[in-house]
C-alpha cells in the first residue's frame, strides 16, 4: 500500500473537498450530542488542574489525556473520519498508541510533578497554548468565519477530548510547560502535527498557521531540552 | 498533432450518430434521451463497436461524501442529471474514499439506469487483495458485473491483468483497462498498450497536458484501444485560469458556450479519444459537461485554432 501512495503527488491524496471536510466535522458534532457538555466541563476542570494546580495533579491530567486520545483514535478517526479519508484508520491506530503511551507515563511516574511553575518564555507559551486550546479553539469557527475558513459554522466547533486537533494542542502546550515530559510521548504528537498542517494547506484553511507556530514550538522546546535542562530563558 | 477529424469524417459521423441515437431512442434502451437534442456525440470501443456516450462522469474527490446524508442526495441530484441527459460511463476507483458506495446509493435512488456503463479499478499491489476489492466494489455499486475494470495507476498490474482476463474470458467482465493520470509512468503505460490485450486505457489529456497526443494517442488508434480521457480541467486548475478570459468569437461555430464546453469539445474531437470523464459536484455543471454531446465538433483546422488560442491566454 505505501508503495501505492507514494506513487501520488500530496494533492492528490486530498480526496474530499473543503465543503465535505467541514461538514463532516459538523455531522460528528451532531452524531455524538450531548458530549460536548461533558468534553466543555472537562476542558474547564482541565484548564484549572493545569494552570492552577500542576504540581499535585500529574496523574489526574495525565488519564484525561490518555482518555481524550483514545476517544479521538477510536471514535472520530477509525468510527467517523475513515467514511472519507482511509488513512484515519492509521491515524486512529497512532491516537490509541499515544493513548497507552500516556497511560503507561501516568503509571511510571511516581516521584514528581512533570508540570513546572517556572516562569520561562517556554513555560508561558505552553500556558498560552492550553488556553488556546481548551478554550479558544472551539471557537475558531466563529472567529474566523467569513474571513479565514469560508463556509464554517458554530456547528464545525472543534472541542478538546473530541477533535484531534484541539487534543493535540493542549497536549503540545502540556508538553512546553512540563520540566521532563518523556519524549517518546511527543513522536505521535510531533508526526500528527505535521500531517494536521498538511490537510489544513491542502484544503486551503489558514489553521495551517496554527500548526506550524505548534511545530515550531515543539522544535524550540527540543532544542531547549537538548541545549540545558534547566536553561531558562529568562 | 497527428490526425484530427476531417470535415467528411465529421460529417459521417454526425449522422452515424443521429441514427444510433435514434435507434437507441426508438429500442427504449436509453429512454432518457428523449428530453436532449439530437445530434449526441457516441463513439465506439474499438474492440466492439459498442457506442458509448463520449462524456462520462468521473468521481475523484467529488462522490467522497462519506455518510452525509445531505450531500449523497445531492450527488443522486448529478447522478439523475448526467443520466438524464445521455450519459453513460460512470468512473471511479478504491482509492477514492466513500466514492462507490455513494454512487452505489445514487444508482439504487434511480433504479439503475439502464443507459449505466460501470467503470472502476482495482488499487493495490497485491493480486487477491485485487479479488477482494472486486468483490466489495460489486457490492458497493449494487451491481452483478462490471462494464470496465482498470488497474489503477498500474499498480500490481501484471498480477491483476491475469484476474481480470480470466474474468473475462468466463463472461463475468467485458471490458479490461489500465489507467494512469497527470503524465505519470507514459513509457510503461506506452509498453502494456504494445504488448497486452486491454481494450481500454485512460490517462490525462487536456489543453495544457498534450503529451499524449505525441505517443499515447496515436497508439492506442492504431492498435484499438478505447480512450478514456481523465482531468480533463487540470483538476480545476483550467477553468480558474481562464474564467477572467473571454471565450473566443469562433466558439459559436463550434457551438460552445461556456469554458468547459470548449475544453471538453478539444478532447472529445480527437479521433482517438472515445470518451472523457470530467468530475463535478454540481448539477449545473453536470448539464454544462453534458450539453458538450451537442452542436458542431470542431474539426482539425479548428481544433488548432483553439489550442493555439488557449495557448495565448
Amino acid at each position: 500500500m505505501l508503495e501505492t501512495v507514494l506513487d501520488y503527488s500530496l494533492q492528490d491524496l486530498m480526496l474530499f473537498s473543503p465543503e465535505v471536510y467541514f461538514r463532516s466535522l459538523a455531522l460528528y458534532n451532531q452524531n455524538i450530542w450531548p458530549a460536548q457538555f461533558i468534553a466543555a466541563l472537562t476542558s474547564v476542570y482541565l484548564g484549572y488542574l493545569i494552570l492552577g494546580k500542576p504540581a499535585t495533579s500529574h496523574k489526574t491530567i495525565g488519564i484525561i489525556l490518555a482518555l481524550a486520545w483514545a476517544w479521538c483514535g477510536l471514535i472520530f478517526h477509525i468510527t467517523h473520519y475513515s467514511s472519507i479519508n482511509w488513512f484515519a484508520t492509521v491515524y486512529g491506530g497512532l491516537f490509541l498508541a499515544q493513548a497507552c503511551l500516556l497511560l503507561w507515563a501516568v503509571l511510571k511516574t511516581t516521584h514528581h510533578s512533570i508540570l513546572q511553575q517556572e516562569h520561562s518564555l517556554i513555560n508561558l507559551a505552553g500556558k498560552a497554548t492550553v488556553i488556546f486550546g481548551l478554550f479558544i479553539y472551539p471557537f475558531l469557527p466563529l472567529l474566523t468565519n467569513s474571513y479565514f475558513l469560508e463556509g464554517q459554522t458554530w456547528q464545525e466547533g472543534q472541542i478538546f477530548g473530541l477533535f484531534p486537533a484541539p487534543t493535540l494542542t493542549v497536549t503540545i502546550g502540556i508538553a512546553l510547560m512540563s520540566q521532563n515530559y518523556p519524549k517518546p510521548l511527543l513522536i505521535i504528537p510531533l508526526l500528527y502535527t505535521f500531517i494536521e498542517f498538511l490537510s489544513a494547506y491542502l484544503l486551503g484553511s489558514l489553521t495551517s498557521c496554527i500548526f506550524v507556530g505548534l511545530i515550531i514550538l515543539l522544535l524550540i522546546y527540543f532544542a531547549k531540552k537538548t541545549t540545558s535542562k534547566n536553561c531558562q530563558i529568562y | 498533432m497527428k490526425s484530427f477529424i476531417d470535415r467528411r469524417s465529421l460529417v459521417k459521423f454526425l449522422v452515424a450518430n443521429t441514427a444510433l441515437s435514434a435507434t437507441a431512442l426508438w429500442a427504449g434502451s436509453l429512454p432518457t434521451l428523449a428530453k436532449t437534442p439530437t445530434p449526441f456525440y457516441q463513439k465506439p470501443i474499438p474492440k466492439t463497436g459498442l457506442m458509448i456516450p463520449a462524456i462520462g462522469m468521473g468521481s475523484w474527490i467529488t462522490f467522497n461524501v462519506g455518510n452525509d446524508e445531505f450531500l449523497r442526495n445531492e450527488r443522486t441530484k448529478v447522478l439523475k442529471a448526467f443520466f438524464e441527459a445521455g450519459g453513460g460511463l460512470l468512473d471511479s476507483s478504491p482509492m477514492y474514499g466513500s466514492s462507490q458506495e455513494v454512487i452505489g446509493y445514487g444508482l439504487q435512488q434511480l433504479n439503475f439506469p439502464k443507459g449505466l456503463f460501470s467503470a472502476t479499478k482495482v488499487w493495490t499491489n497485491f493480486q487477491s487483495q485485487g479479488v477482494k476489492q472486486i468483490k466489495t466494489a460489486k457490492q458497493l455499486w449494487g451491481v452483478k458485473q462490471f462494464d470496465l475494470l482498470q488497474i489503477h495507476n498500474l499498480a500490481g498490474w501484471e498480477k491483476h491483468l491475469v484476474t481480470l482476463t480470466d474474468m473475462k474470458e468466463k463472461g463475468r467482465l467485458r471490458y479490461i483497462g489500465i489507467t494512469t493520470s497527470h503524465g505519470r509512468r507514459h513509457d510503461e503505460v506506452e509498453q502494456i498498450m504494445k504488448t497486452k490485450n486491454i481494450d481500454f486505457v485512460q490517462f490525462t489529456y487536456n489543453m495544457h497536458d498534450r503529451e499524449a497526443e505525441q505517443r499515447l494517442l496515436p497508439l492506442a488508434k492504431d492498435k484499438g484501444i478505447a480512450v478514456i480521457i481523465n482531468r480533463p480541467f487540470q483538476r480545476g486548475a483550467l477553468i480558474s485560469h481562464l474564467a477572467s478570459k473571454p471565450l473566443p468569437a469562433f466558439a459559436k461555430e463550434i457551438d460552445c458556450k461556456s469554458w468547459p464546453q470548449f475544453l471538453l469539445k478539444f478532447i472529445i474531437s480527437h479521433p482517438a479519444v472515445t470518451c472523457a470523464i470530467p468530475a463535478t459536484s454540481k448539477v449545473t455543471h453536470c448539464q454544462e459537461n453534458m450539453a458538450t454531446m451537442h452542436g458542431t465538433l470542431p474539426d482539425a483546422k479548428m481544433r488548432a485554432q483553439m489550442s493555439a488560442y488557449v495557448d495565448t491566454l
